[in-house]
């Protein structure tokens, strides 16, 4: 790690490492989102990100597989990062 | 018998322990709980309030205004961040401070009301949403604002890694809770089995209902001095052995062992060096730990403590639990007041109180034959030993 760092654009590529799904909600919002998948994602540039593993079922997911990001816009200023699995292949 | 390299080596001892009543929703608020504690242990050393001149606070009351309400006038107070994972700490500190003459009796107190200060189920109010989250890594924007995603994150990954089924797990909640029906004082005591386990819900997938701790309010003090001042005291001396700080770093993330990929971890399999700096402080090796406390508010935390500290060979804890292994009876009873699954969830601190009473022999129907070495661990690698001579 160093000082200084800068911003670059990611390809928004990545694999999943490990989820967690939930079936019960802590926070009201999410009620209604049940059940729910928090999976963390390494990109392929190296950060780790934790999101909604989205358009998919938890069935379907495995260690390792293939994530894209798609934006979900919440409010005019509030857009989250999400990961759903890859259309095509690892970039 | 002080040693040049370590020595803190059974030069401090616990010579009282206390607990307030261990229930949800008692109404109460947390210097209630704290002075029943604290009366307790009084009581159990033998000693008068106007003997406490040290007074360190783990999770409760700021140090200095519960000092107030105990009425007790202190040299030494201190207050770490309120999180069990800094139980083990806690206690070193009050060792270290009587051992370096900053006071000469020191209590050690946890006190919060779980049911309502967090709400119960509801953690709205939790430090997740802090800036920036905080050691569970919560991420609330994502639903995630609970800590046990952070356990359910990791074990998914150790099943992964190393093999196993998540039902497997059920054996750590199963032994605890047969240990718990010994205890009298666990908020949970009917029996439960694998299969009550099995048709549990699932709370957070790998994780069901009683992979959870108990959510309940509680105080707990526990008082210590030098070895020699223990010596006069009413009940024999636990004396404080080996200790070994919390780790930090990118490889350290609490509700996970090293290798699992959570928070900024690297994934790798992890294997336990043959011995660690709280054996080699206490003199002793691991097989000769006879009772071992593992700080569990989500059940992998008791296989990631049993592989950090190498009691099994690496990642066959899930397979090593069977069988009774940790069980009443087993060759390393684990939990054996129930631990936070079933007895209560007080930030370890009860983890504490039943090590030094099952080194006092004082543990009744639960208690482990000829106890005589106890071992605490709590969070990224943090552990006490305590033994009686």
């Amino acid at each position: 790690l160093c000082e200084e760092t800068t911003w670059f654009a990611a390809s928004g590529k990545g694999r999943l490492g490990t989820w967690v799904t939930f079936h019960q909600a802590f926070q009201a919002h999410f009620a209604d989102k049940l059940p729910y998948v928090v999976g963390l994602v390494d990109l392929e540039e190296g950060p780790r990100l934790a999101a909604n593993i989205v358009e998919t079922s938890a069935d379907a997911l495995e260690i390792g597989l293939n994530v894209e990001v798609v934006f979900e816009q919440l409010t005019d200023e509030v857009t989250l990062p999400q990961f759903r699995p890859s259309k095509v292949g690892p970039g | 018998v002080a040693n040049s390299a370590y020595p803190l080596r059974d030069t401090t001892a616990v010579v009282g322990v206390g607990t307030s009543v261990f229930a949800r929703n008692t109404g109460r608020d947390r210097v209630a709980l704290a002075a029943e504690a604290f009366n307790n242990a009084l009581d159990d050393a033998g000693l008068d309030k106007r003997d406490i001149d040290g007074l360190v606070v783990n999770n409760g009351p700021d140090c200095d205004r519960l000092a107030q309400q105990l009425g007790i006038e202190v040299d030494y107070a201190f207050q770490t961040w309120a999180h069990g994972r800094l139980s083990a700490s806690t206690v070193q500190v009050a060792a270290m401070a009587v051992h370096a003459g900053l006071a000469d009796y020191v209590a050690c107190v946890r006190a919060i009301m779980s049911t309502s200060v967090r709400g119960g189920r509801t953690s709205e109010a939790s430090e997740a949403f802090r800036p920036g989250s905080g050691p569970h890594w919560e991420h609330p924007q994502y639903g995630w604002s609970h800590q046990g995603g952070l356990a359910a994150l990791s074990f998914r990954r150790y099943l992964h890694l190393y093999g196993g089924q998540a039902e497997q797990l059920g054996q750590v909640a199963v032994a605890q809770r047969q240990f718990a029906q010994m205890n009298p004082w666990a908020v949970y005591q009917k029996p439960l089995t694998i299969d009550d386990y099995r048709d549990s819900r699932v709370v957070m997938d790998p994780l069901r209902l009683f992979d959870f701790a108990v959510i309940n309010d509680g105080g707990v003090c526990l008082i210590i001095t030098t070895a020699e001042r223990a010596r006069d005291l009413k009940k024999p001396p636990a004396y404080i052995s080996g200790m070994q700080g919390m780790r930090a770093g990118r490889q350290q993330v609490i509700f996970a062992m090293p290798g699992l990929g959570v928070g900024a971890q690297d994934v790798f399999r992890y294997q336990a060096p043959k011995t660690q700096k709280v054996y080699e402080m206490a003199g002793l090796t691991r097989d000769e730990v006879d009772v071992l406390q593992i700080y569990d508010s989500f059940s992998p935390e008791v296989i990631y403590g049993l592989e950090q500290f190498g009691f099994c060979p690496s990642g066959e804890a899930l397979s090593w639990i069977q069988n009774g292994r940790t069980a009443p009876g087993g060759q390393l009873p684990v939990n054996t007041h129930g631990g936070h699954l079933s007895a209560g969830m007080v930030g370890g601190w009860a983890h504490l109180v039943e090590a030094v009473r099952q080194v006092r022999g004082e543990c009744g129907e639960r208690q482990v034959n000829d106890a005589r070495v106890a071992q605490y661990v709590a969070g990224p690698f943090a552990s006490v030993i305590f033994s009686r001579q």
